[in-house]
Protein backbone atom coordinates (compact mmCIF):
# COMPACT_ATOMS: atom_id res chain seq x y z
CA UNK A 1 0.00 0.00 0.00
CA UNK A 2 1.03 3.38 -1.16
CA UNK A 3 2.31 5.78 2.76
CA UNK A 4 0.59 8.21 1.00
CA UNK A 5 -3.17 9.05 -0.48
CA UNK A 6 -5.43 11.55 -2.10
CA UNK A 7 -9.02 11.90 -0.38
CA UNK A 8 -12.05 11.18 -2.88
CA UNK A 9 -15.30 11.94 -1.07
CA UNK A 10 -18.91 10.80 -1.87
CA UNK A 11 -21.43 12.64 0.14
CA UNK A 12 -24.86 13.59 -0.06
CA UNK A 13 -25.77 17.15 -1.04
CA UNK A 14 -26.09 18.72 -4.85
CA UNK A 15 -24.42 17.73 -7.60
CA UNK A 16 -26.37 19.74 -9.59
CA UNK A 17 -29.12 17.03 -11.11
CA UNK A 18 -31.88 18.07 -9.38
CA UNK A 19 -31.85 15.47 -7.10
CA UNK A 20 -31.13 17.06 -3.45
CA UNK A 21 -33.34 20.41 -3.83
CA UNK A 22 -31.79 21.96 -0.79
CA UNK A 23 -28.23 22.87 -0.73
CA UNK A 24 -26.45 20.53 1.65
CA UNK A 25 -23.55 22.09 4.01
CA UNK A 26 -22.11 18.57 3.80
CA UNK A 27 -19.48 19.15 1.57
CA UNK A 28 -18.59 22.50 3.11
CA UNK A 29 -18.08 20.40 6.40
CA UNK A 30 -16.34 17.54 4.91
CA UNK A 31 -13.80 19.54 2.91
CA UNK A 32 -12.91 21.93 5.68
CA UNK A 33 -12.38 18.81 7.78
CA UNK A 34 -9.97 17.20 6.13
CA UNK A 35 -8.21 20.29 5.22
CA UNK A 36 -7.56 21.34 8.83
CA UNK A 37 -6.91 17.59 9.56
CA UNK A 38 -4.23 17.84 6.85
CA UNK A 39 -3.16 14.46 7.72
CA UNK A 40 0.85 14.89 6.48
CA UNK A 41 0.30 11.20 4.80
CA UNK A 42 -1.39 12.50 1.94
CA UNK A 43 -0.36 12.23 -1.78
CA UNK A 44 2.87 13.01 -2.66
CA UNK A 45 2.01 16.11 -5.13
CA UNK A 46 0.29 17.99 -3.60
CA UNK A 47 -2.35 21.16 -4.55
CA UNK A 48 -5.60 22.61 -3.67
CA UNK A 49 -7.75 19.18 -4.98
CA UNK A 50 -6.14 16.75 -2.67
CA UNK A 51 -9.46 16.77 -1.21
CA UNK A 52 -12.21 15.87 -3.76
CA UNK A 53 -15.79 16.04 -2.98
CA UNK A 54 -18.07 14.31 -5.25
CA UNK A 55 -21.54 15.03 -3.99
CA UNK A 56 -23.88 12.47 -5.13
CA UNK A 57 -27.35 13.41 -4.39
CA UNK A 58 -29.03 11.73 -2.00
CA UNK A 59 -28.08 8.71 0.02
CA UNK A 60 -29.12 6.07 -2.36
CA UNK A 61 -26.97 8.01 -4.52
CA UNK A 62 -24.10 7.40 -2.81
CA UNK A 63 -24.63 4.01 -2.02
CA UNK A 64 -25.31 3.03 -6.44
CA UNK A 65 -21.82 5.61 -7.03
CA UNK A 66 -19.96 4.09 -3.98
CA UNK A 67 -18.45 0.44 -5.81
CA UNK A 68 -17.96 2.38 -9.45
CA UNK A 69 -15.84 4.87 -7.43
CA UNK A 70 -13.96 2.44 -5.22
CA UNK A 71 -13.00 0.65 -8.72
CA UNK A 72 -11.88 3.95 -10.20
CA UNK A 73 -10.16 4.76 -6.57
CA UNK A 74 -8.41 1.36 -6.95
CA UNK A 75 -7.52 1.57 -10.55
CA UNK A 76 -6.28 5.00 -9.74
CA UNK A 77 -3.53 2.87 -7.58
CA UNK A 78 -2.96 3.62 -3.84
CA UNK A 79 -2.65 7.12 -3.90
CA UNK A 80 -6.33 7.49 -3.51
CA UNK A 81 -8.34 6.50 -0.75
CA UNK A 82 -12.55 6.54 -0.56
CA UNK A 83 -14.52 7.88 1.67
CA UNK A 84 -17.69 8.29 1.86
CA UNK A 85 -20.66 10.04 3.48
CA UNK A 86 -23.87 9.59 4.28
CA UNK A 87 -26.63 9.75 6.41
CA UNK A 88 -27.89 6.24 8.64
CA UNK A 89 -31.77 8.06 9.00
CA UNK A 90 -34.64 6.22 10.23
CA UNK A 91 -33.85 2.93 7.99
CA UNK A 92 -30.42 2.07 9.80
CA UNK A 93 -30.12 1.96 13.47
CA UNK A 94 -26.54 2.14 13.61
CA UNK A 95 -23.48 3.01 10.89
CA UNK A 96 -22.76 -0.77 10.76
CA UNK A 97 -26.01 -1.22 9.45
CA UNK A 98 -25.77 0.91 6.90
CA UNK A 99 -22.13 -0.04 5.85
CA UNK A 100 -24.12 -3.67 5.39
CA UNK A 101 -26.30 -2.03 2.59
CA UNK A 102 -22.96 -0.32 1.23
CA UNK A 103 -21.31 -4.14 0.67
CA UNK A 104 -24.47 -5.69 -0.36
CA UNK A 105 -24.34 -3.27 -3.75
CA UNK A 106 -20.70 -3.89 -3.53
CA UNK A 107 -20.85 -7.61 -3.70
CA UNK A 108 -23.12 -6.91 -7.02
CA UNK A 109 -19.96 -4.93 -8.72
CA UNK A 110 -17.78 -8.29 -8.01
CA UNK A 111 -15.88 -6.11 -5.09
CA UNK A 112 -13.70 -7.94 -3.19
CA UNK A 113 -13.97 -7.65 1.02
CA UNK A 114 -10.38 -6.89 0.74
CA UNK A 115 -11.53 -4.15 -1.25
CA UNK A 116 -14.33 -2.71 0.68
CA UNK A 117 -12.48 -2.62 3.93
CA UNK A 118 -10.29 0.40 2.42
CA UNK A 119 -12.97 2.55 2.00
CA UNK A 120 -13.30 4.66 5.13
CA UNK A 121 -17.03 5.24 5.96
CA UNK A 122 -18.46 8.45 8.26
CA UNK A 123 -22.08 8.32 9.04
CA UNK A 124 -24.19 10.71 10.88
CA UNK A 125 -27.52 9.20 12.62
CA UNK A 126 -29.79 11.55 10.63
CA UNK A 127 -27.61 14.66 9.43
CA UNK A 128 -24.22 16.55 10.05
CA UNK A 129 -26.58 19.29 12.13
CA UNK A 130 -26.46 16.48 15.42
CA UNK A 131 -22.46 16.19 14.80
CA UNK A 132 -22.76 20.02 14.62
CA UNK A 133 -24.81 21.06 17.60
CA UNK A 134 -22.79 18.94 19.42
CA UNK A 135 -19.55 20.68 18.36
CA UNK A 136 -20.94 24.07 18.84
CA UNK A 137 -22.85 23.51 22.28
CA UNK A 138 -21.29 19.97 23.60
CA UNK A 139 -25.05 18.37 23.54
CA UNK A 140 -26.64 17.12 20.84
CA UNK A 141 -29.79 14.25 20.90
CA UNK A 142 -29.49 12.22 17.73
CA UNK A 143 -32.57 10.66 18.74
CA UNK A 144 -34.04 13.74 17.35
CA UNK A 145 -32.88 16.04 14.34
CA UNK A 146 -30.24 18.94 14.96
CA UNK A 147 -31.49 22.28 14.17
CA UNK A 148 -31.15 23.61 10.53
CA UNK A 149 -27.78 24.77 9.70
CA UNK A 150 -28.33 28.46 8.38
CA UNK A 151 -25.29 29.15 6.89
CA UNK A 152 -21.96 27.63 5.60
CA UNK A 153 -19.79 29.55 8.00
CA UNK A 154 -21.08 27.60 11.30
CA UNK A 155 -20.73 24.27 9.64
CA UNK A 156 -17.08 25.43 9.05
CA UNK A 157 -16.41 26.39 12.09
CA UNK A 158 -18.06 23.19 13.61
CA UNK A 159 -15.89 21.29 11.38
CA UNK A 160 -12.53 23.00 12.62
CA UNK A 161 -13.08 22.01 15.86
CA UNK A 162 -13.93 18.79 15.36
CA UNK A 163 -10.44 18.55 13.94
CA UNK A 164 -8.83 20.02 16.94
CA UNK A 165 -10.22 16.93 19.28
CA UNK A 166 -9.04 14.68 16.40
CA UNK A 167 -5.63 16.08 16.46
CA UNK A 168 -5.60 16.55 20.02
CA UNK A 169 -7.05 12.63 20.47
CA UNK A 170 -8.79 13.48 23.24
CA UNK A 171 -11.78 11.12 24.19
CA UNK A 172 -14.91 13.78 24.94
CA UNK A 173 -17.55 12.88 26.95
CA UNK A 174 -21.19 12.78 25.49
CA UNK A 175 -20.12 12.13 21.79
CA UNK A 176 -22.74 11.56 19.42
CA UNK A 177 -23.18 7.65 18.91
CA UNK A 178 -22.44 8.17 14.89
CA UNK A 179 -19.86 10.84 15.45
CA UNK A 180 -17.66 8.43 18.25
CA UNK A 181 -18.29 4.94 15.31
CA UNK A 182 -17.03 7.68 12.87
CA UNK A 183 -14.09 8.63 14.26
CA UNK A 184 -13.02 4.84 14.85
CA UNK A 185 -13.15 4.53 11.33
CA UNK A 186 -10.99 6.99 10.53
CA UNK A 187 -8.44 6.42 13.12
CA UNK A 188 -8.00 2.96 11.37
CA UNK A 189 -7.22 5.04 8.67
CA UNK A 190 -4.78 6.87 9.86
CA UNK A 191 -3.22 3.73 11.89
CA UNK A 192 -3.01 2.03 8.13
CA UNK A 193 -1.37 4.80 6.63
CA UNK A 194 1.39 5.39 9.34
CA UNK A 195 2.22 1.40 9.16
CA UNK A 196 2.58 1.75 5.79
CA UNK B 1 -24.93 41.46 2.27
CA UNK B 2 -27.85 41.96 -0.25
CA UNK B 3 -30.89 40.29 0.34
CA UNK B 4 -32.95 42.29 -2.59
CA UNK B 5 -33.16 43.78 -5.74
CA UNK B 6 -35.90 45.88 -8.12
CA UNK B 7 -34.62 47.18 -11.41
CA UNK B 8 -36.99 48.84 -13.90
CA UNK B 9 -36.09 50.53 -17.38
CA UNK B 10 -32.60 49.61 -17.22
CA UNK B 11 -31.13 47.90 -20.31
CA UNK B 12 -33.18 44.40 -20.46
CA UNK B 13 -34.60 44.70 -16.74
CA UNK B 14 -37.96 45.22 -16.65
CA UNK B 15 -40.01 45.47 -13.33
CA UNK B 16 -37.48 42.84 -12.42
CA UNK B 17 -37.08 41.53 -9.27
CA UNK B 18 -34.35 39.10 -7.52
CA UNK B 19 -34.06 38.10 -3.78
CA UNK B 20 -30.46 36.71 -2.80
CA UNK B 21 -28.87 34.51 -0.22
CA UNK B 22 -25.61 34.37 1.20
CA UNK B 23 -24.75 32.60 -1.78
CA UNK B 24 -25.76 32.69 -5.35
CA UNK B 25 -24.91 31.68 -8.54
CA UNK B 26 -26.84 33.50 -12.09
CA UNK B 27 -26.60 31.57 -14.78
CA UNK B 28 -28.22 31.21 -18.53
CA UNK B 29 -28.17 31.84 -22.05
CA UNK B 30 -26.00 34.57 -23.16
CA UNK B 31 -28.32 38.07 -23.36
CA UNK B 32 -30.30 36.84 -20.62
CA UNK B 33 -29.09 40.00 -18.69
CA UNK B 34 -26.74 38.55 -15.88
CA UNK B 35 -24.62 41.05 -16.12
CA UNK B 36 -26.60 43.77 -16.38
CA UNK B 37 -27.76 42.86 -12.63
CA UNK B 38 -23.67 43.55 -11.69
CA UNK B 39 -23.96 46.26 -13.93
CA UNK B 40 -27.14 47.98 -12.25
CA UNK B 41 -25.58 46.82 -8.53
CA UNK B 42 -22.22 48.66 -9.62
CA UNK B 43 -23.41 51.78 -10.87
CA UNK B 44 -25.39 51.91 -7.31
CA UNK B 45 -21.91 51.57 -5.18
CA UNK B 46 -20.57 54.27 -7.70
CA UNK B 47 -23.14 56.42 -6.62
CA UNK B 48 -23.98 55.58 -3.43
CA UNK B 49 -20.47 56.13 -2.61
CA UNK B 50 -19.36 59.35 -4.58
CA UNK B 51 -17.44 57.67 -7.04
CA UNK B 52 -19.79 58.74 -9.74
CA UNK B 53 -22.00 61.76 -10.40
CA UNK B 54 -24.72 61.92 -13.02
CA UNK B 55 -23.68 63.31 -16.12
CA UNK B 56 -20.00 63.72 -15.42
CA UNK B 57 -17.34 62.45 -18.00
CA UNK B 58 -14.58 61.08 -15.30
CA UNK B 59 -14.06 57.07 -15.43
CA UNK B 60 -17.23 56.00 -12.97
CA UNK B 61 -19.20 58.79 -14.21
CA UNK B 62 -22.58 58.29 -15.80
CA UNK B 63 -22.72 60.53 -19.13
CA UNK B 64 -25.99 59.29 -20.12
CA UNK B 65 -28.87 56.38 -19.08
CA UNK B 66 -29.22 53.20 -20.75
CA UNK B 67 -32.74 52.83 -21.04
CA UNK B 68 -34.93 50.00 -22.31
CA UNK B 69 -35.31 49.96 -25.84
CA UNK B 70 -38.94 49.28 -26.09
CA UNK B 71 -40.11 51.23 -23.09
CA UNK B 72 -41.50 54.80 -23.78
CA UNK B 73 -40.08 56.31 -20.46
CA UNK B 74 -37.56 57.88 -19.40
CA UNK B 75 -36.87 57.04 -15.16
CA UNK B 76 -34.84 54.50 -14.10
CA UNK B 77 -35.94 52.76 -10.75
CA UNK B 78 -34.00 50.49 -8.51
CA UNK B 79 -34.20 49.55 -4.88
CA UNK B 80 -32.15 47.68 -2.96
CA UNK B 81 -32.32 45.59 0.42
CA UNK B 82 -29.79 45.10 2.66
CA UNK B 83 -29.41 42.88 5.86
CA UNK B 84 -26.39 44.27 7.83
CA UNK B 85 -25.52 42.92 11.11
CA UNK B 86 -29.06 42.31 12.10
CA UNK B 87 -30.93 45.49 10.27
CA UNK B 88 -32.76 45.55 7.58
CA UNK B 89 -31.83 48.46 5.22
CA UNK B 90 -34.20 49.62 1.69
CA UNK B 91 -32.00 52.16 -0.38
CA UNK B 92 -34.43 53.48 -3.50
CA UNK B 93 -33.33 55.58 -6.29
CA UNK B 94 -35.20 57.46 -9.59
CA UNK B 95 -33.17 58.68 -12.09
CA UNK B 96 -34.24 60.65 -15.25
CA UNK B 97 -33.04 61.80 -17.87
CA UNK B 98 -35.44 63.48 -20.58
CA UNK B 99 -33.68 63.90 -23.56
CA UNK B 100 -30.66 62.73 -25.06
CA UNK B 101 -28.97 66.31 -24.63
CA UNK B 102 -29.94 66.91 -21.33
CA UNK B 103 -27.83 65.57 -18.00
CA UNK B 104 -29.47 63.22 -16.01
CA UNK B 105 -30.34 63.19 -12.67
CA UNK B 106 -31.49 62.01 -9.34
CA UNK B 107 -35.76 62.86 -8.81
CA UNK B 108 -36.17 60.19 -6.18
CA UNK B 109 -33.54 58.57 -3.52
CA UNK B 110 -34.66 57.42 0.18
CA UNK B 111 -33.06 55.14 2.56
CA UNK B 112 -34.81 53.18 5.62
CA UNK B 113 -33.46 51.04 8.68
CA UNK B 114 -36.26 48.53 9.70
CA UNK B 115 -38.80 50.21 8.28
CA UNK B 116 -37.81 54.05 9.90
CA UNK B 117 -36.54 56.54 7.75
CA UNK B 118 -33.25 57.42 7.75
CA UNK B 119 -33.50 60.27 4.65
CA UNK B 120 -35.70 61.35 2.20
CA UNK B 121 -34.36 63.30 -1.07
CA UNK B 122 -36.54 65.37 -4.15
CA UNK B 123 -35.96 67.37 -6.37
CA UNK B 124 -36.91 70.20 -3.61
CA UNK B 125 -33.43 68.39 -1.08
CA UNK B 126 -32.46 65.90 1.41
CA UNK B 127 -34.77 65.51 4.24
CA UNK B 128 -33.35 63.68 7.71
CA UNK B 129 -33.63 63.38 11.07
CA UNK B 130 -30.68 64.27 13.38
CA UNK B 131 -29.50 62.21 16.12
CA UNK B 132 -31.03 64.60 18.44
CA UNK B 133 -34.15 63.69 16.86
CA UNK B 134 -34.87 67.29 15.24
CA UNK B 135 -35.08 67.93 11.01
CA UNK B 136 -32.49 68.78 9.07
CA UNK B 137 -32.36 69.36 5.30
CA UNK B 138 -30.04 70.75 2.58
CA UNK B 139 -30.07 71.72 -1.09
CA UNK B 140 -27.94 69.04 -3.13
CA UNK B 141 -27.13 68.55 -7.03
CA UNK B 142 -29.05 66.64 -8.40
CA UNK B 143 -26.11 65.18 -9.97
CA UNK B 144 -25.13 63.56 -6.74
CA UNK B 145 -26.50 60.78 -4.18
CA UNK B 146 -27.45 61.77 -1.16
CA UNK B 147 -26.48 58.86 0.78
CA UNK B 148 -22.78 59.91 -0.42
CA UNK B 149 -23.39 63.40 0.89
CA UNK B 150 -24.80 63.19 4.67
CA UNK B 151 -22.47 62.94 6.80
CA UNK B 152 -22.95 60.47 9.73
CA UNK B 153 -23.15 61.63 12.98
CA UNK B 154 -25.98 60.89 15.72
CA UNK B 155 -27.42 57.70 16.51
CA UNK B 156 -30.00 57.20 13.29
CA UNK B 157 -26.43 58.28 11.20
CA UNK B 158 -24.95 55.24 12.58
CA UNK B 159 -27.11 53.23 10.76
CA UNK B 160 -26.73 55.15 7.52
CA UNK B 161 -23.06 54.77 8.25
CA UNK B 162 -23.57 51.09 8.57
CA UNK B 163 -25.65 50.92 4.91
CA UNK B 164 -22.92 53.70 3.55
CA UNK B 165 -20.15 51.48 4.52
CA UNK B 166 -22.22 47.97 3.21
CA UNK B 167 -22.39 49.47 -0.14
CA UNK B 168 -18.70 51.12 -0.29
CA UNK B 169 -17.73 47.13 0.40
CA UNK B 170 -19.73 46.27 -2.32
CA UNK B 171 -17.18 43.96 -4.21
CA UNK B 172 -17.84 43.76 -8.42
CA UNK B 173 -15.65 42.06 -10.48
CA UNK B 174 -15.23 40.07 -14.31
CA UNK B 175 -11.34 39.23 -13.52
CA UNK B 176 -9.24 39.40 -16.59
CA UNK B 177 -5.09 38.37 -16.19
CA UNK B 178 -4.80 39.67 -19.45
CA UNK B 179 -5.66 43.23 -18.54
CA UNK B 180 -3.86 43.24 -14.97
CA UNK B 181 -0.81 45.58 -15.15
CA UNK B 182 2.18 44.40 -13.85
CA UNK B 183 3.03 47.41 -12.20
CA UNK B 184 1.59 49.90 -9.75
CA UNK B 185 1.81 53.30 -9.42
CA UNK B 186 0.35 53.72 -6.03
CA UNK B 187 -2.14 51.84 -3.76
CA UNK B 188 -5.81 51.65 -4.52
CA UNK B 189 -8.75 50.77 -1.83
CA UNK B 190 -11.04 49.27 -4.33
CA UNK B 191 -10.22 46.34 -7.19
CA UNK B 192 -11.41 47.70 -10.74
CA UNK B 193 -13.87 45.82 -12.82
CA UNK B 194 -11.81 43.25 -14.65
CA UNK B 195 -8.75 43.67 -11.83
CA UNK B 196 -6.47 45.38 -14.01
CA UNK B 197 -5.52 47.54 -11.10
CA UNK B 198 -4.53 44.34 -9.02
CA UNK B 199 -1.23 45.09 -8.08
CA UNK B 200 -2.56 48.65 -6.82
CA UNK B 201 -5.37 46.87 -4.83
CA UNK B 202 -2.66 44.51 -3.28
CA UNK B 203 -0.86 47.52 -2.09
CA UNK B 204 -3.39 48.73 -0.33
CA UNK B 205 -4.69 45.19 1.20
CA UNK B 206 -0.82 43.88 2.43
CA UNK B 207 -1.36 47.13 4.93
CA UNK B 208 -3.18 44.44 7.38
CA UNK B 209 -1.08 41.67 8.15
CA UNK B 210 -3.84 39.37 8.66
CA UNK B 211 -4.96 39.69 4.89
CA UNK B 212 -1.26 38.93 3.98
CA UNK B 213 -1.10 36.10 6.27
CA UNK B 214 -4.36 34.63 4.91
CA UNK B 215 -3.49 34.86 1.39
CA UNK B 216 0.38 33.07 1.63
CA UNK B 217 -1.01 30.31 3.35
CA UNK B 218 -4.11 29.79 0.90
CA UNK B 219 -1.76 30.10 -2.09
CA UNK B 220 0.41 27.42 -0.36
CA UNK B 221 -2.15 25.26 -0.70
CA UNK B 222 -2.82 25.82 -4.14
CA UNK B 223 0.88 25.84 -4.64
CA UNK B 224 2.85 23.30 -2.36
CA UNK B 225 6.40 25.34 -2.97
CA UNK B 226 4.96 29.33 -2.78
CA UNK B 227 6.46 31.21 0.02
CA UNK B 228 5.82 34.60 -0.34
CA UNK B 229 5.01 37.53 -2.08
CA UNK B 230 7.29 41.17 -2.42
CA UNK B 231 6.92 43.89 -3.56
CA UNK B 232 9.83 45.12 -5.34
CA UNK B 233 10.66 48.73 -6.40
CA UNK B 234 10.44 49.80 -10.32
CA UNK B 235 11.03 53.26 -10.48
CA UNK B 236 9.56 56.07 -8.69
CA UNK B 237 6.50 55.51 -6.60
CA UNK B 238 6.31 52.10 -9.13
CA UNK B 239 6.02 48.70 -7.32
CA UNK B 240 5.33 45.01 -9.07
CA UNK B 241 5.02 42.12 -7.20
CA UNK B 242 7.51 39.28 -6.88
CA UNK B 243 6.78 35.66 -6.50
CA UNK B 244 9.04 33.61 -4.09
CA UNK B 245 8.58 29.43 -5.14
CA UNK B 246 11.15 27.23 -3.13
CA UNK B 247 10.82 23.52 -2.48
CA UNK B 248 13.92 21.19 -1.40
CA UNK B 249 15.21 19.78 -4.88
CA UNK B 250 16.23 23.01 -6.59
CA UNK B 251 16.53 26.74 -5.52
CA UNK B 252 14.54 29.28 -4.97
CA UNK B 253 12.65 31.03 -7.65
CA UNK B 254 11.75 34.26 -7.86
CA UNK B 255 8.48 35.48 -10.74
CA UNK B 256 7.45 38.58 -11.12
CA UNK B 257 3.25 38.50 -11.13
CA UNK B 258 3.22 39.07 -14.88
CA UNK B 259 5.99 36.09 -16.00
CA UNK B 260 2.93 33.87 -13.96
CA UNK B 261 0.19 32.34 -16.75
CA UNK B 262 -3.17 33.57 -17.26
CA UNK B 263 -4.39 30.82 -15.07
CA UNK B 264 -2.08 31.70 -12.08
CA UNK B 265 -2.48 35.36 -11.96
CA UNK B 266 -6.61 34.83 -12.36
CA UNK B 267 -5.72 32.40 -9.08
CA UNK B 268 -3.98 34.92 -7.46
CA UNK B 269 -6.86 37.33 -7.46
CA UNK B 270 -9.61 34.91 -6.94
CA UNK B 271 -7.54 34.11 -3.72
CA UNK B 272 -7.05 37.37 -3.05
CA UNK B 273 -10.27 38.25 -2.51
CA UNK B 274 -10.91 35.04 -0.67
CA UNK B 275 -8.80 36.56 1.83
CA UNK B 276 -10.57 40.10 1.97
CA UNK B 277 -13.71 38.26 2.66
CA UNK B 278 -12.18 36.26 5.53
CA UNK B 279 -10.78 39.40 6.86
CA UNK B 280 -14.04 41.16 6.39
CA UNK B 281 -12.13 43.70 4.12
CA UNK B 282 -15.18 42.60 1.79
CA UNK B 283 -18.67 41.38 2.78
CA UNK B 284 -20.08 40.95 -0.39
CA UNK B 285 -18.35 39.65 -3.46
CA UNK B 286 -19.96 39.37 -7.26
CA UNK B 287 -17.86 37.57 -9.58
CA UNK B 288 -18.79 37.65 -13.08
CA UNK B 289 -17.22 34.43 -14.67
CA UNK B 290 -14.97 33.78 -11.55
CA UNK B 291 -13.95 30.37 -13.65
CA UNK B 292 -12.26 32.14 -16.89
CA UNK B 293 -8.62 31.12 -17.24
CA UNK B 294 -9.06 28.95 -13.50
CA UNK B 295 -7.81 24.82 -14.34
CA UNK B 296 -10.50 22.76 -13.36
CA UNK B 297 -8.97 20.77 -10.28
CA UNK B 298 -8.84 24.41 -8.55
CA UNK B 299 -12.62 25.50 -9.01
CA UNK B 300 -14.49 23.10 -6.27
CA UNK B 301 -11.71 23.84 -3.82
CA UNK B 302 -11.90 27.60 -4.34
CA UNK B 303 -15.81 27.59 -4.38
CA UNK B 304 -15.75 25.90 -1.14
CA UNK B 305 -13.06 27.64 0.86
CA UNK B 306 -15.39 30.87 -0.35
CA UNK B 307 -19.15 28.69 0.60
CA UNK B 308 -17.55 28.63 4.26
CA UNK B 309 -17.12 31.85 4.84
CA UNK B 310 -21.11 32.98 4.20
CA UNK B 311 -23.15 33.74 7.16
CA UNK B 312 -25.87 36.74 7.02
CA UNK B 313 -22.91 39.14 6.98
CA UNK B 314 -21.00 37.54 4.18
CA UNK B 315 -22.40 36.93 0.68
CA UNK B 316 -21.08 35.40 -2.59
CA UNK B 317 -22.84 35.89 -6.01
CA UNK B 318 -21.36 34.29 -8.94
CA UNK B 319 -22.38 34.45 -12.41
CA UNK B 320 -21.30 31.40 -14.32
CA UNK B 321 -21.29 28.46 -17.47
CA UNK B 322 -19.17 26.55 -15.66
CA UNK B 323 -20.69 22.77 -15.12
CA UNK B 324 -18.44 22.73 -12.55
CA UNK B 325 -19.87 25.79 -10.96
CA UNK B 326 -23.46 24.86 -11.70
CA UNK B 327 -23.29 21.59 -10.26
CA UNK B 328 -22.65 22.94 -6.57
CA UNK B 329 -25.82 25.91 -6.78
CA UNK B 330 -28.83 23.49 -7.50
CA UNK B 331 -32.01 24.97 -7.02
CA UNK B 332 -31.85 26.92 -3.26
CA UNK B 333 -29.07 28.33 -4.62
CA UNK B 334 -29.34 28.72 -8.52
CA UNK B 335 -31.42 31.69 -10.26
CA UNK B 336 -31.86 31.03 -13.88
CA UNK B 337 -31.99 33.84 -15.98
CA UNK B 338 -33.70 34.19 -19.15
CA UNK B 339 -35.07 36.05 -22.27
CA UNK B 340 -38.48 35.30 -24.63
CA UNK B 341 -36.33 37.15 -27.51
CA UNK B 342 -34.37 40.25 -27.73
CA UNK B 343 -37.74 42.91 -27.11
CA UNK B 344 -38.33 40.56 -23.91
CA UNK B 345 -37.18 41.68 -20.51
CA UNK B 346 -35.05 39.27 -18.15
CA UNK B 347 -37.01 36.91 -16.11
CA UNK B 348 -35.54 35.05 -13.24
CA UNK B 349 -36.25 31.81 -11.67
CA UNK B 350 -35.01 29.03 -9.46
CA UNK B 351 -32.55 26.71 -11.12
CA UNK B 352 -34.52 23.95 -11.57
CA UNK B 353 -32.31 20.54 -13.09
CA UNK B 354 -34.68 17.46 -14.73
CA UNK B 355 -33.83 14.77 -12.29
CA UNK B 356 -30.84 12.87 -13.54
CA UNK B 357 -29.58 15.66 -14.89
CA UNK B 358 -25.95 17.29 -14.92
CA UNK B 359 -27.20 21.15 -14.23
CA UNK B 360 -24.56 21.78 -17.20
CA UNK B 361 -25.96 19.02 -19.49
CA UNK B 362 -29.89 20.29 -19.01
CA UNK B 363 -29.00 23.74 -19.73
CA UNK B 364 -26.63 23.00 -22.80
CA UNK B 365 -29.79 21.47 -23.95
CA UNK B 366 -32.28 24.34 -23.59
CA UNK B 367 -34.34 21.87 -20.61
CA UNK B 368 -33.86 24.51 -17.91
CA UNK B 369 -36.75 26.82 -16.97
CA UNK B 370 -36.98 29.05 -13.87
CA UNK B 371 -40.59 29.06 -14.02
Amino acid sequence: MASRTQVVCLCEGEKGDGSAKRTSIDPVFINRLMRALCPNWLRPWNGSNVVRLAPCGNRKGVIAAMPRELNLCLNAGGDTTLMVWADCDHDCAHGNALRELFWQEAQKQAITKQQFDRVVFIFAKDRLENWIQFLSTGQTDEASEGPRVKHERAASDAAKKLAELCRAGRTVENMPASLRWSCENWRALVDRMRSA
Amino acid sequence: MITRLYVNNFRCLVNFNAALEPFAVLCGPNGAGKSSVFDTLRLLRNLGTGEALLGGTGEHDVPRLEFTDWLDSSTQEFSLGFSVDGYGFDYTLHIEQKAAYEKPRIIKECASCDGKSLFERSLDGVDFERGDGTRASFPLDWRQAALAAIQPRGVNLAKLELLKTEVAKLLILRPNPRSMEPESKAEARHSDLSMTNLTSWYRSLAQEQEWTDVLRDLLKVVWPDFRSFKLVDAGMNTKTLQLRFENAASKPTLLFFHQLSDGERALVGLYMIRAALETNATRTVMLDEPDNFVGLPELQPWVLSMRELLDENHQLVLISHHPEILSSSGEENGRYLWRENHTAPTRIGPLKIPEGMAAGEAIARGWVRGE
